[in-house]
Order: C-alpha cells, then sequence, then structure tokens
C-alpha cells in the first residue's frame, strides 16, 4: 500500500491551495483528483466542448426541488476554478461575524484572513481592467447609475499584461509541485478508511480500471460541497453532513442592445450590490447555446437566435437562500442525490430580484428585455415588470445556481457542526473538510475567495498544531 | 413511433428549427450521451421514463407528459436538444 504523509481529494480552490500550504511546509503531499488534466485554453471558455471535458455531468448537475435548481461543478485538475469566471471577493466582516455567532466558530476575523487573503490576491494577480470595464458590463453600470443604485467592478483572477486568465492549474497547484506535492487526475476516492476513531487510507479508483488504497497520516477532503459530503457519507461519517446545503437562486434574463457588444468568451464584471448581500445582479457568459437557453419557453423563442449576435446577453440575479438542501447517498448510484427546498420567502425573494433585473436592464437602455421564465414576453417599458414577475411562478421558474457551499458546517457547536473552527473532522481524527463546503451559509458574494482563505487559515493551523511552521504563502 | 420519448421530442423540436437530416442524427446521439452523462440518480429516473414513454402510443405519450412530473422530462430533453442544437450551428458557422 502507498502511504503518504498528506493526502488532498480534490484540485480546486480549496485542495490547491491546502495542498500548497502543506508542500511549502515541507510536507509529503499527494493531491488526487477526480477529473482530467485539462491544459488551459484548450477548450473555448464556457463552450460545450468545455463543458464535456472539464465540467462534472457536462454541467448538467440539478437540486431536485420545486423549483428544481440546476448548477454547475467542475471535474479537472483545478476545478471549477479552470472554468468559471474567476471573480474574488474577500470575505465579509458581517459574514464571518455570523458564522462566529451561529456556529461558535472560534478566532475568525477579517483581521485574521487579511494576510491571507492579501498573498492570495498577489498569487492570483487579482486586479480590475487597466483601461476601464467592457461594453457588457459597462453596459449594466450605466443601468445602475440611472436608477442611482451601488454597482461595482469585481476584481478577478487575471493578467492583465499577458491576457491569460489565472486558476489553480496555472498557480497554487504548479506552486504545490514546485515543493514536492503530487498530483494525480483521473483518480477518484470512492471511500475512506476509518479504524479506531481515524481515518487512516483511501480507496482509490483510477482511470486504468485499478483499485488501490492510500494510506495517510492525514486526509484533507476538498472535493467541493457536494462531493466531500457524499465521500464522507459514503465512507460512514454522517452526523451533521449534508443536511445545511446552501446556494444562491439564480434567475435570468435577456437583454437587447447594440450598446452590450457582448463578448462570448467572457463574463460581465460588473456587479449591482445596491441590494447586497441578500441580493446581487450581474452578467453571464453568452454565447448561442447559452443565449438560445435562456430564451427556451419564451415568447420569442430560439429562432432568431443567430441573428442576434453581439447585441443580447444574459443577466443575472442572486439571491442568498434561506433555505436548505441536503446530499444524500443511494445504493449502487455513483452520483450523489441532491435536492433543495426553497422556502416561499425565498421565491419572493427571487420574484423581486427578476423586477430589479428587468429594472436595471430597461434602465440601462434595452430595446426589450426577456425574463428566462416559462412564457415570459418581451416588455419595453417598466410598467410591463409587475405582470412579468407575476409570471414567474414556481412551475414556471428557470433556476440556476453557481455558488453551492455549507454541506459540511464548521463550528465548535458538536450538535449542529460536522467540523470544528478549523475544518477539522469532530467525528473521525486526522479528517480535515477544507473547501466550500466548511463556508456555513450562502455569503452573498462569489465565495471562492472565502474559500481559499479559510483552506490556507486551516491548512496553517494543522501544521501549528503538529509542530511544523507553516512557509512561504506567497509565489509571485 | 420512435422507441424513445427523448429521441422523438429531440426530432419535433429540431423539426421547428428545419434541422438537416444529419444535424438530427447528430444531435439526436448528443441528446442521448448528454441523458446519460445527468448525476446517475436522474440518469435512471430518466431513462426510466423514456423507455415507458416511447413504448406509449403517441397520443397517449403527449397526454402524459404534459402532467407535472413527466413534464419536466420533456422540458429536460428540450432543453438539451436546443443547446445541442445551438452548439452545432456555432460550430459549424465557425471558421
Amino acid at each position: 500500500m502507498r502511504t503518504v504523509e498528506a493526502l488532498v481529494v480534490g484540485s480546486g480552490a480549496g485542495g490547491a491551495t491546502t495542498a500548497a500550504t502543506l508542500a511549502a511546509a515541507g510536507v509529503q503531499t499527494l493531491v488526487l483528483e477526480e477529473g482530467p488534466r485539462v491544459e488551459p485554453g484548450l477548450h473555448q471558455q464556457f463552450s460545450q466542448q468545455q463543458m464535456r471535458a472539464q465540467y462534472r455531468n457536462r454541467g448538467q448537475s440539478v437540486a431536485l426541488g420545486m423549483p428544481p435548481i440546476s448548477y454547475a461543478e467542475g471535474r479537472c485538475v483545478g476545478g471549477s476554478t479552470e472554468i468559471n469566471s474567476g471573480l474574488y471577493h474577500r470575505p465579509r466582516a458581517g459574514l464571518l461575524e455570523g458564522w462566529t455567532r451561529a456556529w461558535a466558530v472560534q478566532d475568525l476575523t477579517p483581521e485574521s484572513l487579511d494576510p491571507i487573503c492579501e498573498a492570495i490576491e498577489r498569487n492570483l494577480r487579482v486586479s480590475t481592467f487597466p483601461g476601464g470595464v467592457p461594453p457588457a458590463s459597462d453596459f449594466l453600470a450605466d443601468g445602475a447609475a440611472r436608477l442611482d443604485w451601488k454597482c461595482v467592478e469585481v476584481p478577478r483572477w487575471f493578467r492583465h499584461d499577458t491576457g491569460e486568465r489565472q486558476s489553480m492549474s496555472a498557480t497554487y497547484l504548479q506552486f504545490a509541485q514546485r515543493h514536492g506535492a503530487t498530483v494525480e487526475s483521473e483518480a477518484r476516492v470512492r471511500r475512506l478508511e476509518v479504524r479506531k476513531g481515524h481515518a487512516i487510507a483511501a480507496v482509490v479508483d483510477h482511470a486504468d480500471g485499478r483499485t488501490e488504497q492510500i494510506g495517510f497520516d492525514v486526509v484533507f477532503v476538498c472535493g467541493g460541497a457536494v462531493q466531500s459530503a457524499a465521500l464522507l457519507l459514503r465512507s460512514g461519517i454522517r452526523t451533521n453532513v449534508g443536511r445545511t446545503l446552501s446556494m444562491h437562486p439564480t434567475v435570468k434574463a435577456v437583454a437587447f442592445s447594440d450598446l452590450i457588444e457582448n463578448d462570448p468568451l467572457d463574463v460581465p464584471v460588473t456587479q449591482v450590490r445596491e441590494f447586497a448581500p441578500d441580493m446581487t445582479i450581474g452578467g453571464s457568459a453568452t454565447n448561442p447555446p447559452l443565449l438560445a437557453l435562456a430564451l427556451l419557453g419564451t415568447q420569442i423563442g430560439v429562432h432568431d437566435v443567430p441573428k442576434y449576435g453581439s447585441a443580447a446577453a444574459v443577466y443575472y440575479a442572486a439571491i442568498r437562500s434561506r433555505g436548505r438542501g441536503r446530499v444524500r447517498t443511494l445504493p449502487g448510484m455513483r452520483d450523489p442525490l441532491v435536492t433543495f427546498k426553497m422556502p416561499v420567502v425565498d421565491f419572493r425573494h427571487l420574484q423581486a430580484a427578476l423586477g430589479r433585473l428587468l429594472l436595471v436592464l430597461l434602465a440601462a437602455g434595452s430595446d426589450r428585455v426577456v425574463a428566462s421564465v416559462k412564457d415570459a414576453a418581451q416588455i419595453t417599458s417598466p410598467a410591463q415588470i409587475p405582470q412579468e414577475v407575476a409570471r414567474m411562478t414556481r412551475r414556471r421558474a428557470e433556476v440556476m445556481t453557481v455558488h453551492i457551499c455549507s454541506s459540511v458546517p464548521m463550528g465548535e457547536d458538536r450538535a449542529s457542526c460536522a467540523v470544528d473552527s478549523y475544518g477539522a473532522s469532530h467525528a473521525v481524527a486526522d479528517l480535515v473538510v477544507n473547501d466550500a463546503s466548511i463556508v456555513n451559509g450562502a455569503p452573498g458574494i462569489n465565495p471562492q475567495g472565502t474559500v481559499m482563505a479559510l483552506a490556507v487559515r486551516n491548512a496553517e493551523h494543522y501544521l501549528i498544531s503538529r509542530g511544523q511552521r507553516p512557509g512561504s504563502r506567497e509565489f509571485v | 413511433m420512435h422507441r424513445r420519448a427523448a429521441d422523438r421530442l429531440s426530432r419535433e423540436w429540431l423539426s421547428q428549427v428545419s434541422a438537416r437530416p444529419e444535424q438530427v442524427r447528430v444531435i439526436g446521439e448528443d441528446v442521448r450521451a448528454r441523458l446519460a452523462a445527468l448525476p446517475t440518480p436522474l440518469a435512471v429516473g430518466y431513462t426510466a421514463a423514456d423507455a415507458v414513454l416511447g413504448v406509449l402510443p403517441d397520443a397517449v405519450s403527449r397526454r402524459v407528459l404534459r402532467l407535472p412530473v413527466a413534464s419536466e422530462f420533456a422540458r429536460l430533453v428540450e432543453s438539451l436538444t436546443t443547446v445541442s442544437y445551438f452548439d452545432e450551428v456555432d460550430r459549424e458557422s465557425s471558421p
């Protein structure tokens, strides 16, 4: 049996930063990634080819409920960081205070995370556009300005000097490998072996059909909120696991205007934050298949999609849900069953979000807008908005999300939390969960900055608790 | 009558956009692959629904597909066909 000091399951925002932190401190680290290694830039961003190669279930995952909520997860070396828009937010102070109060999370303050965030931002070259935002972003900002709503450019991981987007495979994983870590792709951890209360080994299925056991001193589970919870459940670790899934339910609308000048390979970087953190409005990726999907079932239909060119784009409104979902494993099923119960108050909130989305797109100068709702009509005036909002019933709504978190809550309250304030399992020794699973509720922002900051913090805590000194946080 | 309800729904949708026979074939295969790629609990459920609806007479199948749960199956197949069709069109028109 192969053995390593630290096994990291998953190579996304949580796994890559964990591996880099451990490797920089001299810990022998093996990263296992279920998906393939795909050269950055090989597939066009947001294309169906990319979804086939780098997304789990070809980007067609669904949380069942009324309405069902579609979501996407990365499944490749680097995880979702390889496929998303790379928008970056630091964890909000209010969010951290809320966790401290509600879940008894210790030692979690903006001051303690700020130095980590600063290092992450330098490593990933988090920055804004040097010469002003692209037109599709400006379009949303103009609409917000006309309504006197707060709108900001969200920084993202991007090297503006070379035009390269950043991701875990381009940054943290390379750093980890330079410090001796090994990254193996197409290796799925079926379950963890637990003996006498200690996690001791992983049963790993390789793409070539081999199954092996890999022993470890410690395992960091970093597969994302759905897959990490599923792995724990498959391993018989059930207490407070998979019952508190949280997300940002999102509705969309299509705006038509020559002012948009949509770039099918990019997403708008401006966000309306007037109603944040409970409601956020921004721009989505828009290429012909995604535009058609947004218009499917509406009264204007999809026939003219090829004619719209760059004069149509999809925008979104996302809410912070009060609802909670579940991750369940079923006998004989490879994938978990994910469900989400959206309370009445959330659905009303989502309707209000749709109304505001339509309003800002009209204010921006749209010739017409159409909600991505079954039977929705195109509208040209704010007076028509209430009718379109009322049309969005649970049955007609098309709801999606990209931010799933909170399946393995973190904190000192053992009655409600699965892991402690640093991600260490309450139930099993030598097991740390270190990804979006421990983000204790929908944060109202893109959670990846929060995930990375927590992952570095928790990995450093692990090192210090063993008398080891963390290495450098920076590598640029 | 087609053996699979998904095939029929997909062909009906493609006929509305006047898809060419070659496109119908390629997209039909892609939709089947997409259904198989769904998370396992959904893939199992939809595959069963596909087979059951496929053996029903067309008129009955159409009526069943208007019922709440079955209509989700039709909605899914239409979504997958739409994405697949516009991806195909986009690829054909790319230099």
